[in-house]
């Protein structure tokens, strides 16, 4: 059969609607997407239905590994729908904030001060959700800096300042980032009553050109002090700091600080006693060997004379015994008198402790050697009320601060790899190269807690020059200051009430 | 779409107004950055902000597909669909990248981030390669035709193919049509053999200058041609099978080697042949190109079997995450 095709039959060869078939192409391409649908709303159902677990897949990344334990439970520090931040941009919308007590129920987060005008919310300086590694307490400088930029505007002035002007306007740790030099190197000077000679103690075998040679050997103090001070030339006596200045490496005794932060405080007992005994006479003052008779340390004159003149007393009824058993009328009987013994006695007693007194306190022996001493007394209640001295000669505090930066952490345990006069060089009679130290102290009123000019040696930013380095070190605030109550250790700063295991893990209030 | 310089003018205002609004975003980040002391994060203003933009970008990039598949829904052109779509697709990522604060996050929002790059990166593929490959199409596929309709025009082919057979060799022995058997090829079977006045309709591809048209031609059949059954043998073992599938195994589907094989069948057959074979050959060319154009054709839409399931994904997940980022921001 022949076929004759003409054009048009030619051309409606394909089916005028070959377009409505979709191709090959097309239908997997339709396939996949119903099947990317499924897997995705499938993923997200299985996901609710783990519950909290199925949480941690929507999380914004995981939390630090001190929160660890409540990352899959969000609402134990969010709650829905609101931020977690109070100063969130979205606060003005929602108006609603309670995230800060979910924090609280573990953290009391005391106040950082109370010239604080606008706290920041918890969330607003702690930031989660930045890994197991991150650090929550390591924060930006910002933080702390849009307030000590410019703290006229962030803190309300109606208390007590106390914050020198110098401090009023911080970006960093630097004098040119207005952070002045340390509080201490003001304040303590003046209110410090301790005598105390860094160079002749820290002299080689006590050697000094304005005190001469003490020749102070080891058999002048005790054998149990020996060992402790025998670090000199044979014989002689040679301090050093660690004689005196132990690490408090236990922890607890500054309040919660942490081990190896400050030295422990010297006390006359353990560093003083040993060479500066509070001798007032032998024992036995025909035997120049039988040892010194000393007054405790720690009280005051008034006390002192009264163990004095217990002592003297024994001393002198010692074979008098007899004296006690008499008695001794409430007062003396018409033309009768005390006794010659008795009269005798007493200006023997009154004579040995005055001049015990003479050696321990009234000179600059002794007591004199190391304290201050200031009138004590009291104002009496009349109108104008009067100053009555009581005592002369009372022994004024030290003062010596225990930790010396009140607003700052510091660790010596951190800075063990550093020599203690790197930081701490006018302690010392002698330079590092041994030639005398022109600067070494002398009297108390110099204040060897170096200032701020030490510390940026390490903490600034790193240079180098002609090959040396400085810097390098953390200088960030955080590094050594705390918002949240001072600079105590975290039970002394943090106190929270404690929870059973089960509402801790579900961070839920402890039922009474 | 082409981008390309005779429609770069339309293109031109997207480009300027992307170009604007990444470097704003940019600035605006940057300067957080600056201030904060750290990239600022997804609920911070400037974060937000540009996740929202990114968010209704992709909202609005989806929204392609619901313009496509109801072609009577008339808002706006379709072109300038595509022109948003491309533009915007690429703003989205500055935009979203920027909604990270360069954080990956949680599992979520990693593969969030991961969807979003691959399918940005599947688009820019497929754009890439509707600039090249129509082209190549245009310049060396002359005999381009439907897609869906290849496999269909090649039965047509092979029907056509035989009928010259027939009208040259003559019925076979048995005279079987090797045509499969299909509703739309029985007007093409069962060919008792052309008589003399009888025409073939061949497809050829006509050629004037640089313009290439498909042109179909008339000829006469080549009425049993003596010693023409090389022809037929070579017809059935080598022509039809290639006509039909085009087999790149198949010696006649590399151009050399077709032509060839082609010259060889020349000196095989008479003079009187030569017309029939030349329409042999013609339809094996016409088919090569159609090889082609399927191959690539195949590569000018396989990207879209990632780009369009990973785009329902990425919208599904995107929706879920706006849900939780809500609820515990």
């Amino acid at each position: 059969m022949a076929v004759h095709e003409t054009g048009k039959q030619r051309a409606i060869r394909i089916p005028l609607d070959y377009y409505k078939q979709p191709t090959w192409l097309e239908y997997l391409k339709d396939r996949l997407g119903g099947l990317a649908l499924l897997v995705s709303v499938g993923w997200l159902a299985i996901e609710m239905c783990r519950g909290d677990v199925g949480n941690m897949t929507y999380s914004r990344g995981p939390v630090a590994n001190v929160h660890q334990t409540w990352e899959a439970n969000c609402t134990a520090c969010h709650e829905p729908f609101t931020p977690i931040q109070k100063d969130h941009w979205a606060m003005d919308w929602i108006g609603w904030f309670n995230a800060d007590q979910k924090c609280q129920a573990c953290h009391a987060g005391p106040k950082h001060h109370a010239n604080e005008k606008t706290p920041p919310s918890c969330a607003a300086c702690h930031r989660e959700h930045g890994g197991r590694d991150a650090s929550l307490v390591r924060l930006d400088d910002r933080d702390c800096t849009q307030c000590h930029a410019d703290l006229g505007a962030g803190a309300t002035f109606g208390a007590k300042v106390r914050t020198p002007a110098d401090m009023y306007h911080i970006r960093g740790f630097s004098t040119a980032a207005g952070h002045g030099d340390f509080q201490h190197l003001k304040e303590t000077p003046q209110y410090q009553k301790l005598r105390f000679n860094h160079k002749l103690h820290m002299a080689p075998d006590l050697i000094t050109p304005e005190n001469g040679d003490p020749h102070f050997t080891l058999d002048k103090i005790s054998e149990f002090d020996r060992l402790q001070f025998d670090k000199g030339r044979f014989g002689y006596i040679q301090l050093e700091c660690a004689s005196c200045h132990q690490l408090d490496s236990q922890g607890g005794y500054f309040g919660g600080r942490t081990a190896g932060d400050y030295m422990l405080p010297v006390r006359y007992q353990a560093h003083c006693q040993a060479c500066h005994p509070l001798t007032y006479e032998r024992k036995d003052n025909n035997d120049a060997n039988s040892g010194p008779l000393a007054v405790p340390h720690g009280i005051q004159p008034r006390e002192i004379r009264q163990i004095l003149q217990g002592v003297y007393t024994a001393k002198a009824f010692k074979d008098e015994w007899s004296v006690f058993e008499r008695k001794v009328p409430a007062r003396p009987l018409p033309g009768k008198q005390l006794g010659d013994d008795g009269a005798k006695a007493g200006k023997l007693i009154g004579d040995k402790v005055a001049a015990a007194e003479k050696n321990l306190y009234l000179g600059k022996k002794t007591c004199g050697e190391c304290h201050y001493y200031e009138p004590a007394g009291h104002m009496t209640d009349t109108k104008p009320p009067v100053w009555v001295v009581e005592d002369l000669h009372f022994i004024a505090r030290t003062n010596v601060p225990q930790v010396w930066f009140q607003h700052a952490r510091f660790n010596h345990a951190a800075h063990r790899g550093v020599e203690c006069r790197s930081c701490h060089a006018n302690a010392y009679a002698r330079l590092e190269d041994k030639t005398a130290n022109g600067m070494a102290s002398r009297v108390s009123d110099d204040i060897l807690i170096p200032g701020m000019d030490i510390c940026v040696k390490c903490h600034a930013p790193q240079t180098k020059s002609g090959g040396a380095v400085t810097g390098g070190a953390r200088f960030d605030c955080t590094e050594c200051h705390r918002y949240h109550g001072g600079n105590l250790g975290a039970s002394q700063r943090d106190p929270v009430p404690r929870r059973g295991i089960d509402a801790f893990l579900n961070n839920q209030k402890q039922e009474p | 779409m082409i981008l390309n310089r005779g429609n770069w003018p339309s293109h031109r205002p997207w480009l300027i107004g992307c170009l604007l609004a990444t470097a704003a975003a940019s600035a605006w980040i940057i300067s957080a950055r600056v201030g904060g002391g750290e990239w600022p994060s997804g609920s911070s203003v400037p974060g937000f902000i540009c996740g929202a933009a990114g968010g209704l970008i992709i909202i609005f990039e989806c929204l392609l597909w619901l313009r496509k598949k109801v072609r009577v829904w008339r808002v706006g052109r379709a072109q300038a669909w595509m022109r948003a779509h491309i533009w915007l697709g690429l703003l989205c990522v500055p935009l979203l990248v920027y909604h990270t604060g360069f954080r990956m996050g949680g599992t979520l929002s990693t593969v969030l981030l991961i969807l979003l790059l691959v399918v940005v990166a599947s688009g820019i593929w497929g754009l890439a390669l509707q600039h090249w490959l129509p082209r190549q199409m245009l310049d060396e596929l002359p005999a381009e035709t439907i897609y869906s309709q290849i496999e269909h025009l090649s039965g047509l082919l092979v029907a056509e193919a035989e009928r010259v057979v027939r009208a040259t060799c003559g019925p076979a022995p048995g005279d079987v049509s090797i045509l499969p058997k299909s509703p739309r090829l029985r007007e093409y079977g069962n060919v008792a053999g052309p008589s003399a006045e009888d025409h073939i309709v061949v497809g050829a591809v006509r050629t004037v200058g640089r313009l290439q048209g498909k042109v179909v031609q008339a000829q006469s059949a080549s009425n049993n041609v003596a010693d023409a059954e090389p022809l037929r043998t070579f017809f059935c073992a080598t022509v039809a099978p290639f006509l039909r599938s085009a087999d790149p195994g198949s010696p006649l589907h590399h151009p050399t080697k077709r032509k060839a094989a082609f010259e060889s069948m020349r000196t095989k057959l008479p003079s009187a042949a030569h017309p029939s074979l030349n329409i042999l050959e013609e339809s094996c060319s016409q088919r090569w190109q159609w090889a082609q154009q399927a191959r690539l054709h195949f590569w000018l839409h396989n990207w879209l079997w990632i780009h369009f399931p990973l785009s329902v994904a990425l919208l599904v997940l995107m929706v879920a995450h706006v849900w939780v980022a809500l609820k515990y921001w």
